[in-house]
């Protein structure tokens, strides 16, 4: 394996680290793209990739790391490209272009195609049109790649999250590719489900398939990394990984920093939360007063969203008592008083420009039309997006559109924020700007509810952390 | 407890869930029986027409295993479609306007119902190999791939929709009856449901042709009950 790079910051040289008795799979040599001339999403690229390397492509969010990864696989139409994309990797003779490139994208939910394992594997089988009868050995021999041991029959929809990105690793090596690009892989996945790619992923290089992931927060697969690159503003990419990318951990703030009264926000006493016939967890007991922030962590389908939605009153709890602002929650009651910010923003951002989308918020949250431009601007500036304003939130990268999702809601004044995931998919630069958002809100009084699949770093700023284990809504020690 | 009321408007979609039970007929048998379910539902006319095809649309349900508690689910939709169809042709008929209305209340909800006893009974796959009998492979997984991925675009829908609803819209069914919120909700509700709906469109699609799926032939799963 080639040596590691990790704090150079030079523009890359392809082919100095690069381990030149392994085959050449893939490679980017000047490679450019934009969808406007002005404004080039990726400048230049040169990259090498051979059989059984690990790559990382870092950068913070919106920097084009998925960009790239499309254009690895030549899935990118619309645009401007210059320079090219060697796809030397080829499965046998006549082999289509880039067909021996496997990617997976962000979101598993968009790329489940099929309702039970068995075809969803065979998805890929059946756009070659591979014979029926060789589908069966190829589709069980990439599952056991991915120690994913489940009956072909077993539903998708029963699986968890990890098991779900398993899968989808199955259904493309099924494929047989010689380079595996994975997308955003640690944002999707809990601790468990990180650890179980990880050996994925450790394995595949060990058969000499090229891996890239294109991730901010690449520490769970830091032992595997053979390469980093780093993409910059204006879509440079060099050689090495910024200090700056690594997760910080925040700084314990002191609990006496928060001016917190006695008026309680939020309670509840022996809740169970759940839907249709389903009991997600029990024992749900605790207290909100003003200015708190509390954590709740959990996997992926523990039942986190769940206790969103049963705070927002769109789901009854199913056993229990539950207050918000003194009463049963409902969305009628809450209205402008308890405010969502879902993990996705562009669910929630509805206007043309940052500015609209934020006089919109506060016209709706009720305040008067004469302190709008003020706040709008203050809210803006709080969140370092003041230079947005008149930007379409629906052209602005992931971390960015979070950043004006929150604002949008911090503009309204709730009383009560709850956060679903807000830390997901973030960088680590805006990751600290919504830690600092959070503290200075509470101090004005604000309660904060975050749920997270990451219990990390993030309950170093919080005054209460639970957890959802198990089916149980426990209190973690501090 | 149950979901409170903004699933009103996206009471399908728990529909579309994987079925626990299916019966096994062809899915080409299943097809044709759905289409013409659905289109007698269009050409019935008259009360006792009407009773027969609801007793008809309950028994191929009951069949066809479908639980009768997502039959409960679509009582709420049936009622507020009804109650404005009333309103409607009371507005231009008067009294006279109560029998057509229920009657086309009646009739829309017994045009859904097979389609959707059809996706809960027949596999995305299954369908795929189907169409492709009559159309190309291509447009056959296009056709399935939607009906696969309609519960998610419904579910998308929900989530905005209790986002704008928190945020401060007016989407309650009282507010809704004044039409100075209408703009407001075009806005807020309508227009980006379509931006979610082309956004999804547009990812599945990527996701396919990153899967390799391509104009040519294709071949097909045979595994799949």
């Amino acid at each position: 394996m080639a040596s590691r790079n990790r704090d150079g910051t030079s523009m890359a040289e392809w082919n100095i680290t690069s381990n030149p008795d392994r085959a050449v799979v893939l490679k980017l040599e000047d490679f450019s793209f934009s969808y406007q001339a002005a404004q080039p999403i990726l400048s230049r690229i040169n990259l090498t990739i051979r059989a059984g390397e690990c790559h990382c492509l870092c950068g913070a969010t919106g920097q084009g790391k998925s960009t790239l990864a499309l254009a690895m696989k030549g899935l990118l139409d619309e645009g401007t490209q210059e320079g090219c994309v060697h796809n030397s990797a080829r499965r046998h003779e006549g082999d289509l272009p880039f067909a021996a490139v496997g990617l997976v994208l962000q979101n598993p939910e968009t790329q489940l195609f099929a309702r039970n394992v068995g075809a969803e594997v065979a998805f890929g089988l059946e756009n070659e049109g591979i014979d029926p009868a060789h589908m069966r050995s190829r589709v069980e021999s990439a599952l056991a790649q991915v120690n994913l041991n489940l009956p072909l029959c077993t539903p998708v929809n029963q699986l968890s999250m990890g098991q779900k990105y398993r899968l989808l690793v199955a259904s493309v090596l099924v494929l047989q590719p010689q380079v595996l690009i994975l997308d955003e892989p640690v944002a999707q996945l809990d601790e468990e489900g990180q650890q179980q790619l990880v050996r994925v992923v450790r394995r595949l290089l060990q058969q000499g398939i090229a891996v890239v992931l294109c991730e901010h927060d690449p520490h769970p697969f830091a032992d595997l990394i053979d390469h980093y690159w780093t993409l910059y503003q204006g879509g440079r990419l060099a050689s090495g990984r910024l200090f700056g990318e690594a997760s910080v951990a925040p700084e314990r703030e002191e609990a006496s920093n928060a001016p917190t009264s006695d008026e309680v926000v939020v309670a509840a006493e022996n809740l169970s939360v759940g839907y249709g016939e389903k009991t997600l967890w029990t024992g749900g007991a605790f207290t909100l007063r003003c200015g708190e922030k509390m954590l709740v962590c959990g996997d992926n389908g523990c039942g986190k969203s769940t206790l969103m939605q049963t705070l927002c009153g769109f789901l009854s709890p199913r056993h229990g008592e539950l207050r918000v602002l003194g009463h049963c929650p409902s969305p009628q009651l809450l209205q402008g008083s308890a405010l969502l910010l879902m993990q996705n923003p562009h669910k929630q951002l509805t206007e043309t420009s940052v500015w609209e989308e934020l006089s919109m918020s506060h016209r709706l949250a009720g305040h008067s039309r004469c302190d709008c431009r003020q706040a709008c601007e203050q809210v803006l500036e709080q969140c370092g997006i003041s230079h947005l304003k008149d930007a379409s939130p629906h052209q602005l990268s992931y971390g960015q559109r979070h950043l004006v999702a929150l604002a949008s809601v911090l503009v309204a004044r709730p009383r009560v924020l709850l956060m679903d995931d807000p830390f997901a998919g973030l960088d680590s630069v805006c990751r600290q700007r919504v830690h600092r958002l959070i503290d200075q809100y509470c101090q004005q009084g604000m309660a904060v509810i975050c749920v997270s699949h990451e219990s990390g770093d993030h309950d170093m700023i919080f005054d209460q952390v639970f957890a959802i284990y198990g089916g149980r809504f426990e209190a973690q020690e501090r | 407890m149950k979901r409170k009321n903004v699933d009103a408007l996206f009471m399908v979609a728990p529909i579309l869930e994987t079925p626990r039970t299916r019966i096994n007929i062809p899915a080409g048998v299943h097809l044709f029986i759905t289409i013409v379910l659905s289109s007698s539902a269009f050409l019935v006319r008259d009360v006792q027409w009407i009773s027969t095809m609801i007793a008809v649309n309950l028994g191929w349900m009951a069949v066809c295993g479908v639980p009768w508690r997502q039959l409960k689910r679509l009582v709420r939709p049936f009622a507020m479609q009804t109650v404005m169809l009333l309103a409607l042709y009371g507005f231009k008929q008067g009294q006279q306007g109560v029998l057509p209305a229920v009657q086309v209340s009646l009739q829309l909800m017994l045009t859904l119902m097979p389609p959707i006893v059809l996706s809960w009974c027949v596999p995305a796959s299954q369908m795929a190999r189907t169409f492709s009998r009559w159309m190309p492979d291509q447009a056959a997984f296009v056709l399935s791939a939607s009906l696969h991925f309609f519960p998610m675009v419904l579910s998308e829908w929900r989530i905005l929709y209790q986002a704008q609803q928190l945020r401060g819209v007016p989407l309650s069914w009282k507010q809704l009856w004044r039409p100075w919120h209408w703009r407001l909700v075009l806005r807020c509700l309508v227009v980006p449901a379509v931006v979610i709906a082309m956004s999804l469109a547009h990812e599945i699609a990527l996701a396919a042709r990153a899967r390799n799926f391509r104009s040519g032939k294709r071949s097909c799963w045979m595994e799949e009950i």
